[in-house]
């Protein structure tokens, strides 16, 4: 019996070598990764160029500390996601088309940008701006509304998903207290933008439930079996394999043809615009992305 | 009866391999000499006098004293001669690595499943088979159905063309194998079908000795319905597979009748591996002529979860030893 289960020891160990090997790979490839990341250490901001405030309430909707706290806070987010964030607020006239608001709101957005030269690689480089208009009019029309202005690497890792993600979770604050909501759309753009820096992970969900799945499909495939398979065929006892056919006749008798009519349906649809503004170039001449919503 | 070695007068067993009468003890081949002493008293042993366990349909057997292999006369002679056999072709070695290789993918089995020493309780016995022959005359009638459809502007056509459908057949059937061995299920000879009947060959008592037999169990009348299922089914196949272009067959007169019934004899080679396991028992069959296998292996709940089990967990590190690598 020892034999027998020195044996299956030594099947077990045989069956899953090719995992034994595929785990110490990649246990050396992790260890040289950690020993060079430790070398390379943090990429530090190589912008000189832009100012070190971040917070820009023209609309006065924050307090002397609450914008010392969001500086705070965002210097601290900056630094983990590599970009530049930049919150801006006014309380001006913006057009009365939704149109013409668009085009002001981009303007402003892409243009403030630009004027500090912000990035956190380099002037005009990765980054994104926030605006907020606070602006009623005295006839009541609501010029209020926000606006996501992106640079560099941000514009492509801001889609149309992630840029619905950060207005969000502003709108969920914004209206009860102005300084939660910059500071949602602050927590979820560096999210975003620290996501980017890695190339690519699995969800820590994956990893623990496919091989769950993948060990439930093994052990259930791996249970089946037959007793055997029926190998007679029809044939197997007739002489010489082959029947005699003494009579072989089809006489047609009756052809009955019957028809439906085919439904055509036909519908109608029609396209609605959306917020996002694709990739565009601020009048002064930089890349930039974004989009934003007309409260 | 015993076959002895003229040589050495060790008992002389059947070959598969190497298809002679072969003395394990001197290594001669076809060196045997039949004794039929004591042939007259079943259950003692012609070589030890030891007493034999014969039941009531054994034909041959092995002596559990001195382990010569006793050909039973009364039991293979007169009205239980066999008019055929095919000898075994796959000698145990041979239906060990068969089964080996069989199950050796089979992760769950238990650990001593395909152990040498469990294999080696192999049995190698002879089982009686009536074997029948028909001459089956088929008659069938129907009304067949062939459809079409096709579209022309927005209407769309069905076109149903009925046809009625003769078919006539003599069908010669023979050699329809049924087991006459009660304690070897039906369904399980069944799935050892088909044996090569070129392989058939006129009955000699030598191609018994090194295995067990059995006579046949019961007459041949009382298996016939079985042969006549087989041969119902495999003629309603060759009917059907005759008019298979239509898209549906409605039978109007399917009649079957059979002429020059006839019935023989024979026996048919089975290696047998008893495997228990957990108090279970789990029996395995080879057809001793083509190495068919069937049988089915029992779990081992414990290898089940330790594989599983196992997997989860290294595919799980790896998993995260990847995403680590990653993150770093």
């Amino acid at each position: 019996m020892n034999d027998i289960m020195k044996a299956a020891r030594k099947q077990y160990f045989k069956d899953f070598s090719w995992l034994f090997i595929v785990i110490g790979i990649l246990v050396v490839i992790y260890g040289f990764r950690a020993v060079t990341a430790q070398k390379t250490g943090e990429v530090t901001r190589s912008n000189s160029q832009a100012p070190s405030q971040r917070v820009y309430d023209y609309a006065g909707s924050l307090s002397a500390d609450e914008v010392e706290e969001l500086e705070a806070y965002i210097a601290k987010m900056e630094q983990e996601a590599q970009i530049d964030i930049v919150i801006l607020t006014t309380n001006q006239y913006m057009g009365v088309s939704d149109y013409d608001w668009t085009r002001a709101m981009v303007n402003t957005a892409d243009d403030f940008y630009d004027n500090g030269a912000f990035g956190y690689n380099k002037p005009y480089g990765d980054g994104a701006l926030f605006l907020y208009n606070w602006y009623v009019d005295d006839d009541g029309i609501s010029h209020k509304g926000e606006w996501l202005s992106t640079s560099g690497r941000m514009i492509d890792v801001i889609g149309s998903y992630e840029e619905g993600e950060v207005l969000d979770a502003v709108d969920r604050e914004i209206f009860y207290n102005p300084y939660l909501g910059y500071k949602a759309a602050v927590e979820k753009l560096a999210y975003y933008g620290k996501q980017d820096l890695q190339p690519f992970s699995i969800p820590w969900a994956v990893v623990v439930i496919l091989p769950l799945v993948i060990a439930f499909f093994y052990a259930t495939i791996n249970m089946k079996q037959k007793k055997a398979e029926v190998t007679v065929v029809p044939t197997t006892y007739v002489k010489e394999r082959t029947p005699q056919i003494l009579e072989s006749r089809d006489d047609f008798i009756r052809k009955d043809v019957s028809f439906v009519r085919i439904e055509t349906s036909s519908s109608s649809g029609g396209s609605h615009g959306g917020g996002s503004y694709g990739r565009h170039t601020s009048s002064g001449g930089h890349s930039h992305g974004g989009g934003g919503r007309r409260h | 009866m015993i076959f002895k070695c003229k040589n050495c007068e060790g008992n002389v067993i059947y070959s598969p391999e190497k298809k002679k009468m072969i003395c394990p003890y001197c290594d001669s081949l076809d060196s045997e000499t039949r004794s039929d002493a004591g042939k007259d008293v079943m259950t003692l042993c012609p070589s030890c006098s030891g007493e034999v366990p014969v039941l009531e349909h054994t034909a041959a057997t092995q002596c559990p004293y001195c382990g010569n292999y006793i050909i039973l006369n009364q039991r293979v002679e007169g009205q239980y001669e066999p008019a055929m056999i095919i000898p075994f072709k796959i000698g145990k070695e041979q239906c060990k690595s068969m089964i080996r290789d069989r199950f050796k993918k089979f992760k769950f089995a238990p650990i001593d499943f395909l152990s040498e020493v469990r294999l080696n309780g192999m049995v190698g016995e002879y089982v009686p088979y009536w074997f029948y022959d028909y001459d089956a005359n088929v008659h069938f009638e129907g009304e067949g159905k062939k459809t079409r459809s096709w579209t022309t502007g927005d209407k769309r056509y069905t076109e149903v063309s009925i046809y009625h459908v003769v078919r006539r057949m003599n069908i010669p059937y023979r050699a329809i194998p049924a087991d006459a061995s009660i304690p070897m299920p039906d369904d399980i000879m069944d799935l050892m079908e088909p044996y090569q009947y070129e392989d058939l060959e006129k009955f000699h008592p030598e191609y018994l000795s090194g295995f067990k037999a059995e006579k046949y169990n019961m007459p041949a009348a009382d298996l016939e319905v079985r042969a006549k299922q087989k041969m119902i089914s495999s003629a309603k196949n060759l009917v059907s597979s005759s008019h298979s272009g239509y898209a549906s067959v409605h039978t109007n007169i399917y009649d079957i009748n059979t002429s020059n019934d006839q019935s023989k004899y024979g026996m048919l080679p089975v290696w047998k591996y008893d495997y228990t396991y957990q108090n279970k028992a789990y029996p395995f069959y080879v057809n001793g002529q083509t190495g068919k296998i069937v049988g089915e292996c029992p779990l081992s709940k414990k290898k089940v979860v330790l594989y599983a089990a196992s997997l989860w967990a290294f595919l799980t590190i790896a998993l995260a030893l990847l995403n680590g690598i990653f993150l770093v």
